[in-house]
């Protein structure tokens, strides 16, 4: 297993390689700048403005030097500034080289359009936030889909089942757009139970998460139904049965085990997409996450910020594949790691 | 038996005193909960040097305090940190500050607003060297701030300085003692105090500043001297940001104490700021115009809803590069098909106030339609299609013969109004016109390439020098101006304009300045004037700000 990840470890290298060349040259290739305003910028500014941020330099030089920000560790002295354009997501002190020394490590540099904070401090801040929300939701998705697919499977083709998936049409056929203003106003305005938008504590959580993870409960309940009906079918279940064991232990222990891998195969991409596709539930809600960067900072060409939060995506992806792979040997031990 | 009934008794007792306390307490307290200019993004920044947008704007005018201070319902400029007097040849302004204002921060640990000291203790106060250095420091180039150029061309050696070319001891500004600031303007003129009440000509703390860097801003590092300290700043989209009354700023006749004590300032999205108005969360809130309908035929939230004069105008800008609209008249005949009332009632819909001319008319030195009751562009569709018939016989093509394209960058609104437009010109001069749309920052690069664009202009500082000089179409600015229009005679008008005293005088020559812009040469078509539509809670009493920036202090609530 230790290789496994190793090798997974070091394919994401130049899977982040490849993503961020390729953003990078994107980026610049659309016309517009960070910089640009409705009333114009007047050429000296534009000019100070790119000595800066290092967009005077040509492109390969800009993109070495990013990449060599994040990746070339330094060590500092105790005149070390933390600046704009100085801030190190990675910061350990190192007392045996002398007073104020220390260990610095990716520097993903400055948001160029919001000039005074860093996409670290973006990342610090603001994740957090959106890994909540994620979770809760996906959390949220589970705890419907799941059970609303093992209901349909057992009682295929009754009214439960019909039901079931009716829930679960309703769930993927309603916009979070939609979704999100009518719980809005029925809790919020009307009935005044819970906060209509913001962030801090639990109430603030409970909207967000349901209008975010109820859409993708369709999905799970769906996906678990339609696993479970095959497993249901095999010859081991039958055994199991004939074994003289309980249904509940047969569908919870035997079946139920083998039907979640498809399920588990989603969860992995789907947490990436809840963590970081919030753009309409944080804007609606209010919530300070990460979502909405990930579309503003490519309407506003803030060059940091887009190769950031791409990186941060693709890192996401492949470490939650990576815990999926790892999910599906305990799942089925049929599976190795190859 | 008697032992427990009187422990029941000081328990109840206690819990009563307690609940009491706190509700002395809660009403104690003055909390503001505002949605109003904020947005829905982050803050971009607190620091005076680097803000050019409003929500940044909105709490730099509250946490510091320019020299001079724009009353937020006038416009006019009246004393902020200073009062001034001016040279007889109008060129030297000799700020007297307001002593012993002291530079403060909020504690955290204590929730206290704390004066700031120096090494011995002693409270740091804001002095005239602070406002030189804020004043050199959004012209140094190495700020790289984007506002310096509306700052620049006003103060001597300002130009030279900024670009890099001058030094910053030929810069006019000059610390005569701690409470005086002596500042050498180029040219005369009336707007020039104005000038003055700019958040990059604000105090700055220098020692903050080196310690911190662009960290400086940060609560726990910031200081500030103006009614209220920050408190929080919770930071990404739909974050917020909380102010707290500063106990020490002495109050003025203009900028005085505030009597609330918190003001949480949300990042909302106006559809949600409505809902949170709805629900009773948002004292204050912005709403979107699609909900103008609903909100002002419901009893209460109508009872809530103002609507005052915006910040900006909507235009369409004629490239006068391009064929057919190298010629005037057809410029001309453009703006004349356009039904500007028809696009404010079934377009826009939340009173916008169709525009005959470029200038707001709220701003300072503005000339209105009812002093010109005939000034600028009306819709007149016969006489548009006349001039556009005379066009083409003279040149003798024929209205299809052309491929003209209308481009705005991307919105539901905007597209709505283009297509209505579209529809106005085919209809009136049988002219079929394409609409191409690109994102803000594609369409900010790319839209002096086409025939027609779509614009929007606002001020700056509330004055008409602004729109009809900073807006680009005096021909000192003919690289940023994307009509690519000039004129001589125009900018001879805006020059005297600038340079009168007198205000009527101004209004005069700003008018005739307009007549040209609109009319006769047409570079653009003005379509109409925002308006700013908001609601407040009944307990709130409050000003209403014509210059995007609400002034706290003098508010209250009433509960």
């Amino acid at each position: 297993m230790f290789r496994f990840i190793v090798r997974r470890m070091l394919w994401m290298f130049l899977v982040l390689f490849v993503v961020s060349a390729i953003t990078f040259v994107l980026l610049r290739a659309v016309p517009g700048g960070p910089f640009n305003s409705e009333r114009g910028v007047p050429a000296p500014v534009q000019r100070s403005l790119e000595a800066k941020f290092n967009l005077d330099k040509p492109l390969i030089e800009q993109y070495l030097k990013y990449v060599g920000d994040i990746l070339i560790p330094r060590l500092t002295g105790p005149d070390f500034k933390r600046s704009l354009t100085e801030d190190y997501l990675i910061n350990v002190p190192v007392p045996i080289l002398g007073e104020g020394a220390a260990f610095r490590w990716m520097n993903f540099g400055p948001s160029l359009r919001v000039r005074s904070r860093t996409v670290n401090q973006l990342f610090l801040e603001n994740l957090p936030v959106s890994i909540q929300l994620g979770s809760a939701a996906l959390a949220v998705a589970l705890a419907i889909g799941v059970p609303l697919g093992i209901i349909a499977a057992l009682r295929r083709n009754t009214a439960a089942d019909y039901a079931s998936m009716g829930v679960a049409i309703i769930g993927v056929s309603i916009p979070i757009i939609i979704m999100a203003p009518f719980l809005q106003y029925l809790f919020g305005v009307q009935w005044r139970l819970l906060p209509v938008s913001g962030w801090g504590t639990i109430q603030h959580l409970i909207m967000p998460a349901f209008a975010l993870g109820f859409a993708q409960s369709a999905l799970m309940a769906r996906l678990t139904r339609a696993s479970l009906l095959q497993v249901l079918g095999e010859d081991y279940i039958r055994t199991a049965r004939a074994k003289g064991l309980s249904e509940r232990t047969v569908i919870l222990l035997h079946a139920l085990k083998n039907a979640l891998i498809p399920v588990v195969t989603v969860i992995g991409p789907l947490f990436a997409a809840l963590v970081t596709g919030t753009f309409v539930t944080e804007t609606i809600f209010a919530v300070p996450g990460m979502g909405r960067y990930f579309v503003t900072s490519v309407t506003n060409r803030d060059f940091t910020v887009v190769m950031g939060t791409i990186l941060l995506y693709a890192v996401f992806l492949v470490l939650a594949n990576m815990l999926v792979d790892i999910l599906y040997a305990w799942l089925d031990p049929r599976i190795r790691f190859a | 038996m008697f032992n427990r009934k009187l422990f029941s008794f000081v328990l109840l007792a206690a819990l009563l005193l307690a609940l009491s306390a706190g509700a002395v307490g809660a009403q104690d307290k003055k909390v503001l909960v505002s949605g109003r200019q904020m947005g829905s993004s982050d803050i971009p920044t607190l620091d005076p040097a680097i803000a050019e947008d409003v929500p940044s704007v909105q709490v730099i005018d509250e946490l510091f305090v320019a020299l001079v201070r724009m009353n937020e319902e006038t416009a006019a400029a009246e004393p902020g940190m200073a009062t001034w007097e001016v040279s007889d040849d109008g060129l030297v302004y000799t700020f007297k500050l307001l002593p012993n204002v002291p530079w403060v921060r909020y504690n955290a640990a204590s929730g206290q607003v704390e004066q700031l000291t120096d090494a011995d203790g002693n409270p740091l106060v804001v002095t005239a060297q602070d406002f030189a250095y804020g004043i050199l420091r959004s012209l140094n180039p190495e700020t790289a701030a984007p506002y310096q150029y509306v700052l620049s061309p006003w103060i001597k050696g300002g130009p030279e300085y900024a670009s890099g070319e001058g030094a910053m001891e030929d810069v006019g500004v000059k610390v005569v003692d701690d409470t005086t600031l002596e500042v050498t303007v180029n040219q005369p003129s009336g707007v020039t105090p104005l000038i003055f009440g700019l958040w990059v000509t604000m105090a700055q703390p220098q020692p903050i500043i080196d310690e911190f860097a662009e960290f400086w801003i940060d609560p726990a590092n910031i200081a500030t001297y103006g009614p209220f300290a920050l408190k929080e700043w919770v930071r990404g989209d739909g974050g917020s940001l909380t102010m707290v009354k500063n106990p020490f700023w002495p109050g003025t006749d203009s900028v005085p104490q505030s009597k609330i004590d918190e003001v949480v300032l949300r990042f909302l999205d106006e559809t949600v700021q409505l809902t949170e108005f709805e629900a009773g969360s948002l004292d204050v809130a912005e709403m979107p115009d699609a909900e103008y309908a609903r909100v002002s035929a419901d009893p209460k939230l109508s009872a809530a809803l103002f609507t005052g004069p915006g910040t900006c105008t909507y235009y369409y800008g004629f490239n006068v590069e391009r064929e057919p609209f190298t010629d005037a008249r057809v410029r001309r005949a453009f703006s004349m098909a356009i039904d500007r009332a028809g696009i404010t009632e079934q377009v826009t819909g939340a009173g916008q106030i169709p525009a005959a001319f470029f200038t707001l008319p709220s701003l300072n030195a503005a000339p209105t339609s009812e002093m010109f009751p005939n000034l600028g562009i009306q819709s007149d569709p016969e006489m548009a299609k006349l001039l556009w018939d005379e066009y083409l016989t003279e040149t003798g093509k024929t209205a299809d013969s052309f491929q003209l394209t209308l481009f705005h960058n991307e919105s539901s609104l905007h597209s709505a109004i283009a297509q209505a437009v579209q529809q106005m010109w085919a209809e009136t001069l049988g002219v079929q016109v394409q609409i191409a749309t690109a994102d803000f920052a594609t369409y900010l690069d790319t839209r002096g390439n086409y025939d027609v664009f779509r614009a929007g202009w606002c001020f700056d500082y509330p004055d008409t020098h602004n729109f009809l000089y900073d807006a680009g179409w005096h021909s000192d600015l003919i690289t940023e101006n994307d009509t690519h229009w000039s004129n001589a005679e125009y900018d001879a008008l805006v020059d005297a304009g600038f340079k009168a005293e007198a205000v009527e005088e101004r209004i005069a020559l700003y008018a005739q300045a307009e007549q040209i812009l609109v009319y006769d040469e047409a570079a653009i078509a003005p379509i109409y004037y925002y308006i700013t539509n908001d609601l407040t809670a009944p307990y709130v009493t409050r000003t209403h700000s014509l210059i995007t920036r609400e002034h706290y202090e003098k508010w209250d609530i009433n509960k």
